[in-house]
This record gives C-alpha cells, structure tokens and sequence, in this order.
C-alpha cells in the first residue's frame, strides 16, 4: 500500500460488467482493503477511457491517479503528487509520473522497453516540461486536480491513447502538465507479439491524436502557441512519420548501393551527405537510448542500446498495423 | 582578411578564459589566475605556421584531461558525452595520439573509479567508447571513401632508432615542467591524469617519429600542450601560503624550455 493516510484515500477498483472473473477478484480484493469496485456497464466503444469517465463520476475529494492494475507506484508517490500540486500554480492540473518496468532485464524485449520508457521519462518528458511544450501523458500515474479533470469532462472515449490526447487538449485550454520525480514500475509485454499489438494500439492512438488536433491547425497554433504547435507536431506526428519512414530510408540507402535509382536526389555527394545523415542520426539516437538508464543507474542496460535500429524496426512494423 | 590568424588568436584568447577559469575555480586570485594562464600561451609554437594547429592540440590534450577529472568525480551522462567528445576532438587534432588516447585513458582512468559490478562497468564502458568509436569509424569511411589523405606518409624501411633519441630526448626534457608541477605537491587524481595524457602523447610522438613522419613542429607543439596539462596539476593544489609562487615557477618553465629549443633550431637551420 502506498505511503497515505488511509481516511485520505478514496481508491476505485474499475472493471467491466462483461467481465465476471475480473468482477469477482476485484470485490474480494475490495472487501479486504474498503476500496470501491465500480463495474462500468457494457457499452461502446469498449476502451479505457471510456470507463476511466464512467468512474470519475463517482470520484470524490481533490486529487485522483490513475494506476493500471500490475503497476507498482513507489511509497511515496501520492503525498509527493499532493506536495507537488500545493506547490504549483493552480494552472498545473495534472502531474506525469516516470514509468519504467519491475521486469526491465527478463529478456531482450524488456530490456529494449526499459531503455525506450527511460529515455522518454526521464530525460524527454522532463526536458519537454522545463521548456513548457506540450507533453503526450503516459497510460498511467497521471495525477489529477479533480475539478479540473470533470471540467473538461475527462478522457476522450473514442481515442486509444486518450492520455496522450489528453494531455494536448489540456494545454490547448491553458492548463499545464508537469513531471512528478517519483516512479512507476509497471510490467513490460515479455513476447514479441504481445509488444508489437501494444505500440500498433499506442500508434494508432497517435495518428488519432494527430488527426483530431489538426482538423483545425490554425486554432490548434493560437491554443497551444508556436512552441506549443511544433511539439506536438515533433512529439506526436513526428513519432509516427519516422517510425514509418525508417525502414523506408533505409531500404533507399542499401539499395542506393546495388542499384542505380532512378531519383536525381541522389547524385553525388548528395548520396554520400545523405548517407552520412542517415547513419549519424541513428547512431545518436543509438546513443541517447544508451544514456537514458543511467538516471536510475541502470548501467547494465546500456549495452543493449546498439540494438535498438532493430527495436526500432519493431516499432516500424507496429506503425504499419497501426495505418493498415 | 586572414582567416587563419583570425581563427588562431579567437582559439588562444578561448583557452586563456578557460585556464584563468579553472585557476579562478581553485582559488588563485584573478590577476594570479590571469598572469599564469598567459605565462602558459607564451609559447613558440603559437606564432609559427602551424599555430592553430598547436593551439587545437594543447585545447584537446587539456579537455581530455580536464573531462577525465569530471567522469571520475562522478559517472553522469553529461561528465560521460564530455569525455567521450574530448577523446573524438582528440582524434580531431592529432589522429594517432587521439586513437591511442580514446583507447588507452578510459581504461587508464579505471583504477580511479569506484568498484562496478562487471555488468554495470560494461555499461559505462562502451557509453564511453561511443563516440570516440564513431569518430574513428568516420575517419576510417573518409579514408576508404578516398576523401581522406594522411600526410607526410614516408614508411622507412627500418625505424630511425638514432634519429629519433634526439626527438626523445626533446620530448622528455619538455616533460620535465610537468613533472616538476608534480614533484612540488601530493599527488591527486588530477595530477595521473595529466600524465597520464602526456604519456600517451609522448609515446605517440616516439612512435611516429620512430618511423619517419614528420614531427619537426610536433615537439614545440607537444610543448605547449604540456603548458597546459601544467595548469591542471596546479590548480589541484591545495590553496595556501606560497602557492602563486611555485606555480609560477612551474608553469614558466614549459614556455622557457621551448623557446630555447625553438632558438636552437633557428641556430642550427642557419648553420
């Protein structure tokens, strides 16, 4: 149990009404602790933040967390949030915990993820809050101001990746969102497919995201500013356009070399200079997935980031399923 | 506009701010810290033609230094890319040295970290050797590429054991301002490492003049470049009574040196 007063905590064990077994653990579990078990009726779309809202109703007091049902939160992750929030700015209504894996070296996937989720929490995430950019939320420990979270009437139900969604229209209505030092452990998917229908889902919901908030691009650019508009478009489509582009690039670059193509683009030093981009940045992104464990002194980790252009083929072919 | 000089004097006046701070960092006061950095750019080579070259060369054999004490001080990614960068800008300035030094200073430095589980050492390991390794694998695609030439190529068929005593003994004499920077005060990890750079220079050196590249300049360069590691083992030294004035009796030694053994090759090119 988290490190809380336990007259403070309102906790909600959420689950769905077509789901008898998942039903009846969670009132056992539920009658042992006083937590609440909200079944959320049957109805569409069938997705998380669908049921996330249908129990938001029923939350009380000021701060909520969401947390899915394998995640680990350290001790004092809840009263730091509440320090957190009572520090900052009323503006600032939601706060990102750092995600990584209790099961970060069980095999080669999970450790790919854990470098992948280290980077991204703990040095991008926090770069992206000290230069004020909009922030994609992870899937879980997002800590609410709950009046907050009811006045833009929660998570959108039709998006897959509804944090992330949520954490773009939160800045679209001028409210922030800010990182919480404190971690998260979840479970890293240990089989290739599991991992791979995971980020097809969270790719989808990016496109989604990306599709939604550029119906209107010039309304987009005065909610969230210049800064504001180019994250997102980075952070967001770009994580998508890359991962669909990489194998496509690299696919010309080998070619280039038993091939004569017949693209103009690449007479000349013009091969050579792209050529020279294209190994480059891979090398430094190769090399930044290297950095990212040492935060948590995961040094061990760090070898295995010259694999990662293979991860990232992984997550090129998520990203076709994602479009298909 | 002679960008050449232009360049050369910006680098100079660059490294001067960068020695005066670090003299400033461990308390030497700031006309001290002023007087002793420029003491330490007085040098010969900074006026000949391969001047900015000497500068580049003195830069990096300090930043390796300098960057070593950081990462073993504490094993953050920033201290990590700083070294790693430090040994690649080395490679930059002097190929041979540079590659020696990317291989050799890591592990040099090994003794002076803290106890790693092996897992946990590998790690830090090849985060280190990173960027040092794509530098040398971008040399080495120039080369194959042809867009690269190493100069002043003449393999001999023997090493030149006779000729090069006199480059050595050039090289250690020019050692000897360094050492005696030691010698005046306790040893402290800055102190191994600053020799521990200048070995690896002067090894290089021997090894190239060994057989037969040219190294004429080299030695003044190598000069310079000790003026600086020069001011690293001083600034180590703990702040009292007395200190200004041994370490301006040994930083004045490296420029004096060379001067006189620039005047002895002026004498001994005119007859």
């Amino acid at each position: 149990m988290p490190d809380y007063p336990r007259d403070r905590l309102d906790v909600k064990l959420v689950v769905e009404e077509d789901d008898p077994e998942t039903v009846a653990e969670a009132e056992l579990a539920a009658s042992a602790y006083a937590f609440e078990v909200i079944i959320v009726p049957c109805g569409e779309p069938r997705t998380k933040p669908r049921a996330c809202n249908y129990a938001l109703q029923f939350a009380r007091g000021d701060f909520l967390v969401i947390f899915d049902a394998e995640d680990r939160p350290e001790l004092h992750q809840l009263k730091e949030a509440v320090a957190a929030f009572r520090r900052l700015p009323e503006e600032v209504v939601c706060l990102q915990a750092r995600l990584n894996f209790f099961n970060a070296r069980e095999c080669w996937l999970t450790r790919m993820f854990a470098l992948d989720y280290a980077l991204w929490f703990d040095f991008l995430l926090p770069g992206l809050d000290r230069l004020g950019v909009p922030m994609p939320l992870g899937g879980t420990s997002n800590h609410f101001r709950i009046s907050a979270l009811k006045a833009i009437h929660g998570w959108d139900p039709f998006n897959v990746t509804e944090d992330a969604d949520l954490g773009i229209r939160l800045t679209r209505l001028g409210l922030r969102v800010r990182t919480l030092e404190s971690t998260t452990y979840e479970e890293a998917p240990n089989e290739t497919v599991h991992w791979v229908r995971q980020r097809t889902r969270w790719l989808k919901g990016y496109m989604q995201t990306w599709l939604v908030h550029m119906r209107n691009p010039v309304q987009l650019w005065r909610n969230a500013g210049a800064g504001g508009f180019f994250g997102f478009q980075l952070f967001v489509g770009g994580t998508v356009l890359s991962a669909l582009l990489n194998p496509l690039l690299w696919l010309i670059f080998v070619l280039s070399f038993f091939v004569d193509l017949p693209l103009p683009i690449f007479a000349g030093a013009t091969h050579s200079i792209s050529g020279f981009g294209l190994l480059m940045g891979n090398a430094l992104f190769a090399y930044l997935a290297m950095l990212g464990p040492y935060r948590r002194g995961w040094l061990d980790l760090s070898p295995y980031a010259l694999l990662v252009p293979v991860y990232w083929l992984l997550i090129s072919v998520a990203a076709y399923r994602a479009l298909w | 506009m002679n960008w050449y000089w232009l360049s050369t004097g910006a680098l100079l006046i660059g490294f001067w701010a960068i020695l005066t701070a670090r003299l400033r960092a461990s308390h030497f006061n700031p006309l001290g810290a002023a007087a002793l950095a420029a003491l330490a750019l007085a040098q010969p080579a900074y006026i000949g033609q391969d001047a900015l070259r000497a500068g580049l060369l003195a830069l990096a054999a300090y930043a390796v230094t300098s960057s070593g004490q950081a990462f073993v001080e504490r094993q953050d990614p920033k201290r990590i890319v700083f070294l790693g960068s430090s040994l690649a800008g080395a490679q930059l300035a002097s190929p041979v040295w540079g590659v020696l030094a990317s291989l050799a200073f890591p592990l040099a430095v090994r003794r002076l970290l803290p106890v790693f589980e092996p897992a946990r050492l590998a790690g830090l390991y090849i985060s280190l050797f990173f960027i040092p390794a794509l530098m040398a694998l971008t040399f080495v695609g120039l080369f194959v590429a042809g867009q690269l030439e190493i100069p002043h190529w003449s393999v001999q068929a023997k090493p030149r054991i006779i000729e090069s005593a006199s480059h050595l003994l050039s090289i250690a004499i020019l050692t000897l301002p360094l050492l005696l920077a030691v010698k005046l005060r306790p040893r402290k990890p800055p102190t191994f490492l600053a020799i521990t750079v200048c070995a690896l220079m002067a090894g290089s050196s021997t090894v190239i003049d060994l057989f037969g590249f040219e190294s004429a300049a080299f030695r003044l360069q190598y000069g310079a470049a000790v003026a600086g590691l020069t001011i690293v083992v001083v600034s180590s030294w703990n702040a009292d009574y007395g200190r200004l004035r041994f370490a301006v009796f040994a930083v004045s030694a490296s420029p004096l040196l060379c001067w006189i053994l620039k005047t002895m090759d002026l004498r001994a090119a005119h007859g």
